[in-house]
């Protein structure tokens, strides 16, 4: 058996936590049920486990169970959202920024083809979006504002607030992706006050194939992508994924439970990462500043070939260029362009996110292997 | 050849510094592909790659699965289909249209492992089969791989998952392709023949040489030089080639020169030219070249001894393919152009006016032969002759001992041999106690215990020129025209040895009296295709034919 590679990919995904799929198991055989079946005890079981899952990640985010319904993951959710502000006002303008995830950004461009106008605003150099920029770019067919919390490759985190603020001001409504965010550190919809907001089980130590999409009110802004059988107050047709649900309900209670703690904890590798790596290869810099994730550090490597170097190390460390790109010809990251480095520089990037399972001695190993790799000559 | 030895080379180098290394291997291809079945590549644990597996569009994937197989022990079989447009896997058009199978194998650090076998194809300059198994079906089964090297000097394997290879191993030389047999087993073996490098000899080592060896041996020929002056026949002006110093008329005695083998005269030395041209001719060189004009070529032929028309149609003068070459480096491409194009059997055309495909490659799956059945036919009655003709003697055996023993030569999954009466040979012997009918009553015998395989192969003992080559290229013949049966042809007409089809075992069956499979094969007409076979009109039906075959022995 040989030795598995260190994996410091935690914000592409995070493995189950061992407590999830434990919870999970017995709704795979002995409690099938489907729980829209309401006469008989299977059922019932299972809609119970539903509810109690509801609850569960409701409180994660402070938001009340009838407020979460049920996808398949944040991109469900996020389509979900803006596909049904857009199609109650065909023609309406809705606000992005450009860097956001693919999920928002390449349904803003099939929106655009249906006829929306859609600004991106742009960031500084540290990642940052102004709320100013923000307010300036609404027009009176601003039909909505859709920001992420927290960026999935830096870890920059927006001051939500404040953009919730502005959205209520002018009666917009507010999508955020928080699918980096909730777990990770504390995130509340009352306190933070968006009007929709999505996210996902997998990167929280849940199943792949689960996430919520929570509606503050106004249910009936929203169109259903999928239709057949009125799930979810018919906002997402579709027998429920009873195992998934359950296991993220599970995952969320142990973020709520662990989180200040791993938020401490994981900052710390994290320093302690950047600065073995500062201190020992010069040319080293740290994208995205100010407010940052914990457990995410982008870092600009001085290597000339980043993908040959991760390949080389592949066998002893899983970290990731950019973001996990959907294609193999790998493009250079558009967050970091947008941030103002240039394409050879976006290339050198690497994308290292810790997690719960990660050890103090895990996080040195990696740096001593980035640093030997890149320190040794390639002959 | 030169990709093997560079992956060889590669795999030792890593094995040096303790680096971890997976083969990959083109099996298979469907519809067309830039690199054929043999393509192939290795990747070292800290991603180096040598040799290629496609135009670069596939490497970045392979690399990437090649580290993955490194993580275990299990070789991994990988399919690509370059025919969709929208390829989300390679993220771009290829613009090819045809399914790869690239086979990745880890080299697990032991004395018997793919390098090893192929280490030993390319040896020596002969022709060599290596063996690469394949599962379609379980992409991940273990006995995946390369797992034998056939060359003249003897089989070596590493437990191949199937046994019977070795018979499709020998069809595969006597093609002279590479071929692709399924099995019963689940496995599919990528029968690999590798003809040996061609042989470059260029008479003269002049300066204009330079170019010429040096194009040479980056296709990976191998390349001598022969020049009576000392001067120029220096090891150290040519490295990496055979020099020799010789005077012409010995010059090319001392090589080994194959049917492989070219030899260009650009001595710049009339005599010297001439001299080698006489020897030239007749070696089994395929091509010799002639530096200089037309005239050049009209002297040298009118002063050597007459020569035939085989002979001279290996002479190339001037040598070269017409580009407007001016320069030694534009006259070596042009030469080597030529060189390459006749080796192949090309007209050196524009692809652009060509019209099918670039390539001819024969890549259908072909079944094994332990789906066909030899009948040997011992139980005709022998009126002209006067005796049983099968226990006549030839070469210290009967002629039914010899057309026994060719027939399981060739490895078929049984041979059965049709007789008169009881026999004791190392063959199934079935017993015709119909025999007074005819011909028909044994084929109808033989077809009934034989009629499980897709392929019976009708044979007649008293043809005792029929050789294992001839009952091979008869499957082969077959296999690459797909024709139901295949004959062979003697005498201006078609007969046995003959193979036949499974769909054509009802037409044997329904065979009467004295009738015997020539006349199916006459009524398939242009269905059957053929092999030459000129000694088949030779059998034993007189005593004189006989006495006539003795006399040959004595010969």
């Amino acid at each position: 058996m040989k030795a598995t590679p260190i994996y410091l990919d935690y914000n592409a995904t995070t493995p189950c936590d061992p407590r999830v799929v434990e919870a999970m198991l017995p709704y795979f055989t002995q409690h099938f049920g489907n729980a829209a079946s309401a006469d008989h005890v299977y059922g019932w079981q299972s809609r119970e486990a539903v509810t109690d899952a509801r609850l569960q990640v409701a409180e994660l985010i402070g938001a009340s169970p009838k407020q979460i319904i049920f996808t398949s993951g944040a991109t469900e959710s996020i389509n979900l959202a803006l596909k049904g502000l857009a199609e109650n006002s065909p023609g309406g303008h809705i606000i992005s920024c450009q860097t956001e995830h693919k999920a928002v950004l390449d349904t803003l461009t099939y929106l655009e083809m249906r006829g929306c106008d859609v600004t991106l605003l742009e960031v500084d150099t540290d990642g940052a979006l102004s709320p100013a920029a923000l307010e300036a770019a609404i027009r009176p067919n601003t039909i909505a504002i859709a920001l992420m919390y927290a960026n999935n490759e830096t870890g920059v985190i927006h001051p939500v607030p404040e953009f919730a603020a502005i959205a209520r001001r002018h009666d917009i409504p507010f999508l955020c992706d928080a699918t980096q965010a909730v777990g990770k550190i504390p995130v509340n919809v009352t306190s933070d006050g968006p009007d929709l907001m999505a996210f996902s089980a997998h990167k929280i130590y849940g199943p792949k194939g689960i996430g919520a999409l929570y509606i503050r009110s106004k249910r009936q802004l929203l169109q259903p992508l999928l239709h057949g059988g009125a799930h979810e107050g018919g906002l997402r047709s579709g027998t429920l994924n009873t195992p998934g649900i359950i296991g993220f309900g599970k995952a969320a209670e142990l973020c709520q439970a662990e989180l200040s703690d791993e938020q401490q904890r994981l900052g710390m590798l994290r320093d302690q990462l950047e600065a073995a790596l500062l201190g020992q290869l010069p040319g080293v810099v740290i994208n995205g500043k100010g407010s940052r994730l914990p457990q995410v550090s982008n870092v600009l490597l001085p290597h000339p070939d980043v993908e040959h170097l991760l390949l080389s190390l592949s066998a002893h460390l899983a970290v990731s260029r950019g973001s996990a790109c959907a294609n193999l010809v790998q493009q250079p990251s558009h967050v970091l362009k947008a941030m103002g480095l240039s394409v050879e520089q976006a290339a050198q990037a690497v994308r290292i996110s810790l997690g719960r399972f990660t050890t103090a001695t895990e996080v040195q190993q990696a740096a001593q292997r980035l640093v030997q790799a890149i320190a040794t000559p390639v002959v | 050849m030169k990709e093997i030895r560079q992956i060889i080379q590669a795999y030792e180098m890593a094995t040096a510094q303790q680096k971890r290394a997976v083969l990959a291997t083109v099996v298979h291809i469907e519809g067309s592909a830039y690199r054929a079945p043999g393509a192939r590549m290795l990747i070292t644990e800290d991603g180096m790659l040598t040799g290629a597996v496609s135009g670069g569009c596939l490497e970045g994937d392979v690399l990437r699965k090649a580290l993955l197989v490194m993580t275990g022990e299990q070789p991994l079989l990988v399919t690509y289909d370059t025919s969709d447009e929208e390829d989300h896997v390679i993220g771009v058009s290829l613009g090819c249209n045809g399914i790869i199978r690239i086979l990745l194998e880890p080299l697990p650090d032991a004395d018997d492992n793919a390098i090893v076998l192929l280490k030993e194809a390319v040896a020596e300059r002969s022709p060599a089969v290596v063996v690469t198994f394949f599962a379609e079906k379980d992409k991940l089964h273990r006995l995946q791989g390369t797992r034998l090297c056939w060359t003249q000097r003897g089989l070596h394997a590493i437990t191949p998952p199937v046994s019977a290879v070795a018979a499709d191993i020998q069809l595969a030389v006597t093609r002279g392709t590479s071929t692709f047999v399924q099995y019963a087993e689940g496995f599919t073996a990528f029968i690999e023949y590798l003809a040996p490098a061609p042989a470059l000899v260029i008479a003269g080592a002049g300066n204009d040489v330079m170019p010429l060896a040096g194009m040479a041996e980056i296709l990976g020929w191998s390349v001598t030089l022969i020049d009576g002056r000392p001067a120029y026949a220096k090891q150290q002006r040519f490295p990496g080639c055979q020099v020799l110093i010789a005077q012409p008329e010995q010059a090319l005695s001392n090589l080994a020169i194959d049917e492989d083998t070219a030899i260009v005269l650009m001595s710049h030395n009339y005599h010297y030219d001439k001299a080698v041209l006489e020897a030239a001719v007749k070696t089994d060189a395929r091509y010799i070249g002639i530096l200089g004009p037309h005239k050049k070529r009209a002297r040298l032929l009118e002063e050597l001894p007459p020569l035939s028309a085989a002979q001279l149609g290996k002479i190339y003068g001037p040598t070269g393919l017409d580009i407007g070459a001016e320069t030694a480096e534009e006259i070596a491409l042009s030469i080597i152009a030529e060189i390459k194009s006749v080796f192949a059997g090309r007209q050196g055309q524009a692809l652009r006016d060509k019209q099918g495909h670039i390539h001819m490659r024969h890549t259908q799956f072909t079944p094994s032969l332990q789906e066909y059945a030899v009948l040997v036919l011992a139980a005709g009655a022998s009126r002209r002759l006067g005796q049983a003709k099968q226990q006549l003697a030839f070469e210290g055996e009967t002629l039914l001992q010899r057309a026994t023993r060719t027939a399981l030569s060739i490895g078929a999954a049984t041979t059965a041999v049709i007789t008169s009466e009881a026999a004791t040979l190392p063959a199934t012997v079935i017993v015709n106690h119909q025999h007074a009918e005819g011909m028909a009553s044994a084929i109808r015998l033989g077809v009934e215990h034989t009629d499980k395989y897709q392929f019976i192969l009708v044979m007649l003992c008293d043809q005792p020129y029929v050789n294992t080559a001839h009952l091979l290229q008869l499957i082969a013949a077959q296999q690459v025209s797909g024709a139901p049966v295949a004959a062979s042809l003697y005498a201006g007409r078609k007969g046995v040895p003959a193979l036949f089809h499974r769909s054509q075992f009802a037409a044997l069956q329904s065979l009467q009296g004295d009738t015997g499979a020539k006349h199916l094969i006459e009524q398939l007409g242009d269905m059957v295709t053929s092999v030459p076979f000129p000694e088949g009109a030779f059998d034993i039906d007189t005593r004189e034919a006989y006495q006539q075959l003795i006399k040959t022995e004595h010969d």
